[in-house]
């Protein structure tokens, strides 16, 4: 299971999809919205996000709340929210009220 | 022209718990040809018995021995095997008829 945790400054992405072992399209989506929004917000503005992978958890530190970064955060927590409700059993949204 | 370089280069994999391995077009081989000697030294064989099995003249066809064109090599006559030098450093192998 996949669990997203939003909170004001961070958010953070851990554990394994555990959809498929040859095909896992739950993990792969995962990647692919991760990889692209935060590929994205550094091309904008490498000072806008501290990223980090430890292998274990990813972690996207907010440092900047500026229209683009804000944009395409929320993008990525819809799109995860989205994945989330069709594959429950593989995914899963936290986030702490701010 | 906006650079192509990923800052994070994307790993599709990255929350997968078992990474699924590339496909690859390898992965076959042929049966075993179960080639080398049929008949040891000193042993007696009848003719027409096959003594050895090779790709080219590992070994060379001696006294009373035929070869196919597999380069098989067997008996002309019965009799008592024998493997033998030939030149410096090849080898051959006879069959000397038992009396």
């Amino acid at each position: 299971m996949i669990i997203v945790k939003e909170t004001k400054d961070e958010i953070t992405i851990r554990g394994h999809a555990n959809y498929s072992d040859k095909e896992d399209i739950v993990c792969a989506s995962v990647s692919a919205i991760l990889y692209t929004t935060v590929n994205g917000i550094l091309r904008l503005d490498r000072e806008a996000i501290h990223y980090e992978d430890n292998g274990d958890i990813v972690t996207i530190t907010k440092i900047k709340d500026d229209l683009y970064t804000k944009t395409l955060i929320i993008n990525m927590l819809s799109l995860l929210k989205e994945l989330s409700i069709q594959y429950p059993k593989n995914i899963k949204m936290e986030s702490e009220e701010y | 022209m906006l650079d192509m370089i990923n800052l994070i280069s994307l790993d599709i994999q990255r929350f997968a718990h078992v990474k699924a391995q590339g496909s690859t077009q390898n992965g076959r081989d042929s049966e075993g040809r179960r080639l080398g000697a049929k008949a040891a030294d000193g042993e007696t064989i009848n003719a027409g018995a096959i003594i050895y099995r090779q790709r080219g003249t590992k070994i060379y066809p001696g006294k009373n021995v035929g070869m196919g064109k597999d380069h098989t090599l067997y008996a002309l006559v019965r009799g008592v095997v024998r493997f033998e030098r030939c030149g410096k450093n090849k080898k051959k192998v006879s069959v000397y008829e038992a009396n």
